[in-house]
């Protein structure tokens, strides 16, 4: 069998659980690249990755998923594309409990959209238990981009949350080939 | 009698009968009338207390025989049938029955229905079966179902806490948490019984108690949560009944899956229906799992107010659905799975 390489990306704003959710699946010493925070103002820790943070899963046959984390400061937004192209899927990770989460997300969908299309999108909302109880906002604001996206609330602190993003991006990206093939027959 | 009294071949289908309001005594009558009649009418009867009935015995305007009325006209389950006095035929109502209740009587009125049903059956192309609608009773009579649901697509985030009543049962909603309580627990039982439309239903404010205070946080379940369970267990409460037999599904949006109780099959039903609308029967070829599996998961949908109900398309044939299946194993998906620990 041919060893390939796979990757998956996870991406946000500060904060929202980048580093934490790559850890919790990661097979191998996650790669972090994270400095003091000098940006308190928008978030709160004392830490931040500013390149990326990287994990990985062995597959069967030697094959391999890299698992990606973008820097969460806007300014290293340049990287996104080049990080996501190819990538598997992309799941965006939100903080709940942030006045601009939905905005956010608007910001994030729209560009990732570009580069992976709707199906390898996923949405995850933290926090939920500390601010607004319904995704209905999340879920109009996709309604708005024009997109049926899956929208869930997630803490990726616990790893079977983190399973199930990823089974929500594969179940995803299967059932939308198969979609497809049989509106093809059809 | 000879007629009415003669064994039917083989096993017959059974129906269900609930009878909501009734005094404790005309529903110990119906109870042991339906027993005398086990085996010796067109279909069999069961008595069940309601939240899984295809017929309903009720007093005319009691709030039941609203719901009942309502639902029927809406969904064409559950027969409505109201017992009466005996000079209370009303033109409002087609299906009479008079108090006393009268053997005769009860067992025409059963054969009855039973004949319409199968013919409609028939007619459909199919059984009767327990679905998801949006039937929408008026205001006064919205089932528990209804209620939640729409405090669950609220958006007001207004510090309020609400008491709903249920028959004897006490429920609080907080608003701004989006979570219910009960001191009774939420299990499946329970729920099945709530999930019943023949409840009277009020809803007041409660005074303003911390989410936590009227029991521990645990006791609090998420509305979308509470209303996916009542879905799949509240066999009666919402139908797919009066759609086409083949009626296309689709979602639109998808259920928080980090809140409710879902498993594998729910994921790739909700990214199945979510990508495009689909019979049920197509869906469960398409995954290799039961129609009725589906049906439950339409039903949870339906409560959650998600679901939609498009037209009906022609029927692919057993060869084309199997050519459409999703054959799992060896796919880049299912190593992912396997590497990282994911069950099926």
């Amino acid at each position: 069998m041919q060893k390939r390489e796979y990757k998956l990306v996870f991406t946000g704003p500060m904060g929202a659980g980048k580093t934490t959710a790559i850890r919790a699946v990661s097979e191998i010493e996650t790669v972090a690249t994270e400095v003091a925070n000098n940006d308190r103002e928008q978030c709160d820790k004392d830490t931040t990755t500013v390149a990326m943070d990287y994990g990985e899963v062995m597959l069967e046959g030697g094959s391999r998923l890299r698992l990606y984390g973008t820097p969460g400061q806007a300014r290293f937004q340049y990287m996104w594309p080049i990080l996501a192209k190819g990538a598997v899927g992309v799941i965006v990770l939100l903080d709940g409990r942030r006045d601009d989460a939905v905005a956010t997300m608007r910001h994030y969908v729209s560009h990732f959209v570009e580069v992976v299309g709707e199906d390898h999108l996923v949405i995850a909302v933290g926090r939920m238990d500390e601010g607004a109880s319904s995704l209905a906002a999340y879920n109009r604001c996709a309604a708005e981009l024009g997109l049926s996206i899956p929208v869930v609330s997630a803490d990726v602190r616990a790893r079977d949350d983190v399973l199930m993003l990823l089974e929500i991006l594969f179940s995803r990206v299967e059932m939308a080939q198969l979609a497809a093939a049989t509106e093809e027959e059809v | 009698m000879d007629r009415l009294f003669s064994q039917t071949a083989g096993r017959s289908p059974t129906l269900s009968l609930a009878t909501p309001g009734l005094t404790p005594v005309d529903e110990s009558l119906v109870k042991s009338l339906l027993h005398v009649f086990a085996g010796r009418t067109r279909v069999g009867w069961r008595h069940v207390s309601g939240a899984d009935a295809d017929v309903v015995l009720c007093i005319p305007g009691s709030p039941f025989a609203e719901q009942a009325r309502h639902c029927e006209s809406e969904t064409g389950r559950p027969v409505c049938l109201v017992l009466g006095d005996v000079d209370a035929r009303s033109a409002d109502w087609s299906r009479t029955l008079h108090r006393p209740i009268r053997m005769r009587e009860f067992l025409d009125a059963l054969e009855a229905i039973a004949a319409e049903i199968e013919a409609d059956a028939k007619g459909s192309g199919r059984s009767r079966a327990p679905a998801a609608s949006d039937a929408r009773p008026p205001a006064q009579t919205r089932s528990l179902v209804e209620i939640l649901r729409e405090l669950h697509h609220q958006d007001d985030t207004d510090a309020r806490i609400l008491r709903i009543n249920v028959d004897a049962h006490q429920l609080l909603v907080h608003l701004p948490r989006g979570r219910c309580y009960s001191v009774d627990g939420f299990d499946d039982g329970a729920l099945a019984d709530l999930s019943s439309p023949y409840h009277q239903v009020s809803v007041e404010p409660a005074s303003s108690t911390p989410l936590g205070e009227a029991g521990a946080s645990e006791q609090w379940i998420a509305l979308e949560a509470l209303l996916w369970r009542m879905g799949l267990l509240g066999r009666g409460q919402s139908a797919l009944g009066k759609n086409p037999a083949h009626a296309r599904y689709r979602l639109t949006c998808w259920p928080d899956l980090g809140k409710i109780p879902s498993n594998i099959t729910h994921v790739r039903l909700t990214a199945l229906f979510s990508k495009r609308a689909m019979a049920i029967d197509e869906a469960a070829d398409m995954l290799g799992v039961s129609p009725d599996a589906v049906r439950d998961f339409l039903r949870a949908c339906g409560c959650c107010g998600i679901l939609e109900v498009t037209q009906p398309m022609p029927v692919a044939t057993t060869r084309e659905r199997e050519s459409r299946r999703h054959h799992g194993g060896g796919g880049l998906f299912d190593r992912l799975r396997a590497a990282l620990g994911m069950g099926h």
